[in-house]
């Protein structure tokens, strides 16, 4: 089964320039997990992932890493995803928007789903 | 010598001399054939005198049923003749071979003879087998009591022979009896079978295995395929199957040594996991997924667990039919796909 969480908003240091090092700024994840189908029946979270509980520890993993490349901040949320027990595969993309002008966003996707 | 018709007054007459320590010669859904009571050695001996046959051959029962087959053979051994008798399959177990012939009246006599009798072809050893009592007369009737004469036999092809000692069938000549064949060598697989009541010979394939790390599905899809191909392909009545454990974003084959079995049980240690199993059954495909979650495991576990199972040869390095308990804390789907063989195709390809 797959469950798909989408626009995680983060707030965090990210970019290359030396304004982007002294400045939080917006950017979105969004995970795809491949998650046990027992929740199906079960109804029971104990089952597949706390996706709230997820996204926060996606923002603090963010947060504290301060990654220069939008391809390492995938890496990190993709690892923050694959550290829960009940996530099988994943895949994460981190979109950062408006760093540079003329440019509406950048995208970088790591993992396998 | 005396020559009857194969009538009720000529089985009275047969069953007679055999039941008294002779030796006829009878027709059989294949040819004719020399018998013996088996509980008159001197007569079973006679067998092997008339025929010129080496004493170090054994010779085979034919039997009325397949009850009075197993009182030779065994009553597991017998269900697997039961399922396909009468015809042209011999069963070997316990060092006997019997078969339940297609012929009516030589069942009536089997039956008039206590269940079965030893029978060997009439004709001297290294000779052409004799189809009408004619020809068993003259190669070997001279020698017997009576010759049972039922006109001619259809002579034709040898049975099927198959030990039935273990779980598996081994195919000891092959015959127009076929049997399923399981190209694996994995003893789970066997035992998931066997306790289907399957009869199955197996084959070990080796063909290469191929890895898409990204895609368990196509992976276990295609190896499972390569292997039936490998062991004669479509149409042969070939089962075959192939087992991964998808987690963490990669696949989890078998493990190169206990060191690798130990990583792997420390990377699914805590966590669900999914196992695939591709089952191939001439040219169709189907994959089976079931959820594991394992305990979360110590180092004295995992060695515990390791020096208990040796899982060199387990897809993921565990097997949740030996001491699964120790590092599997539940699953959901089929118990028999995460041993590596889901039962459903198989009922639904009408093997189980």
């Amino acid at each position: 089964m797959v469950l798909k969480v989408n626009g995680v908003a983060v707030d965090c240091i990210i970019g290359d320039l030396p304004a982007e090092r002294e400045r939080e700024q917006r950017v979105f994840v969004n995970l795809e997990l491949e998650v046990p189908d027992a929740a199906a029946s079960s109804d029971d979270i104990g089952d597949t992932v706390d996706y709230a509980a997820l996204a926060e520890k996606v923002r603090k993993a963010l947060s504290g890493a301060k990654c220069r490349m939008v391809e390492r901040a995938a890496k990190v949320a993709y690892d923050t995803c694959m550290a829960e027990p009940n996530v099988i595969s994943a895949r994460a993309a981190v979109v950062k928007r408006g760093a540079v002008e003329g440019v509406e966003s950048a995208e970088a996707t790591y993992g396998n789903r | 010598m005396n020559t009857v018709i194969c009538d009720d007054a000529g089985l009275s007459a047969v069953a007679g001399a055999l039941n008294s320590g002779g030796v006829a010669v009878i027709p059989t859904d294949t040819v004719y054939g020399l018998a013996a009571h088996p509980g008159f050695p001197a007569a079973v001996d006679r067998l092997y005198s008339i025929k010129s046959r080496d004493a170090r051959k054994p010779i085979a029962l034919l039997a009325a049923d397949a009850s009075s087959a197993a009182k030779f053979i065994g009553e597991r051994a017998a269900l697997v003749g039961k399922k396909r008798w009468p015809g042209a399959l011999t069963v070997v177990a316990n060092g006997e071979g019997v078969r339940v012939p297609d012929h009516e009246w030589t069942r009536r006599l089997l039956a008039a003879c206590g269940g079965a009798l030893r029978v060997t072809s009439a004709n001297l050893s290294g000779r052409r087998a004799a189809t009408d009592a004619a020809a068993a007369l003259a190669e070997v009737g001279l020698s017997a009591d009576v010759v049972a004469d039922g006109g001619p036999s259809p002579g034709g092809v040898a049975s099927t022979v198959v030990k039935a000692d273990g779980i598996a069938l081994e195919i000891l000549r092959e015959g127009p009896v076929k049997f399923l064949v399981l190209a694996s060598g994995s003893p789970r697989r066997a035992k998931i079978l066997s306790g289907l009541g399957v009869d199955f010979s197996v084959v070990k394939t080796d063909a290469p295995e191929v890895c898409f790390p990204e895609d368990p599905e196509r992976t276990v899809r295609e190896n499972a395929l390569a292997k039936g191909a490998n062991c004669g392909g479509f149409g042969a009545g070939v089962l075959s199957a192939d087992t991964i454990v998808w987690a963490r974003g990669r696949i989890y084959g078998k493990p190169a040594d206990l060191e690798e079995a130990r990583e792997f049980l420390r990377e699914l240690s805590g966590r669900t996991h999914t196992v695939y199993t591709g089952v191939a059954y001439d040219g169709k495909v189907e994959v089976v997924r079931s959820d594991v979650k394992f305990r979360k495991l110590s180092e004295e576990t995992i060695e515990e667990y390791v020096a208990r199972v040796r899982p060199v040869d387990r897809a993921g390095a565990y097997d949740v039919d030996e001491s699964g308990d120790m590092i599997v804390e539940g699953w959901t789907g089929s118990y028999e796909n995460i041993m590596g063989l889901p039962v459903e195709p198989l009922k639904k390809w009408g093997i189980a």
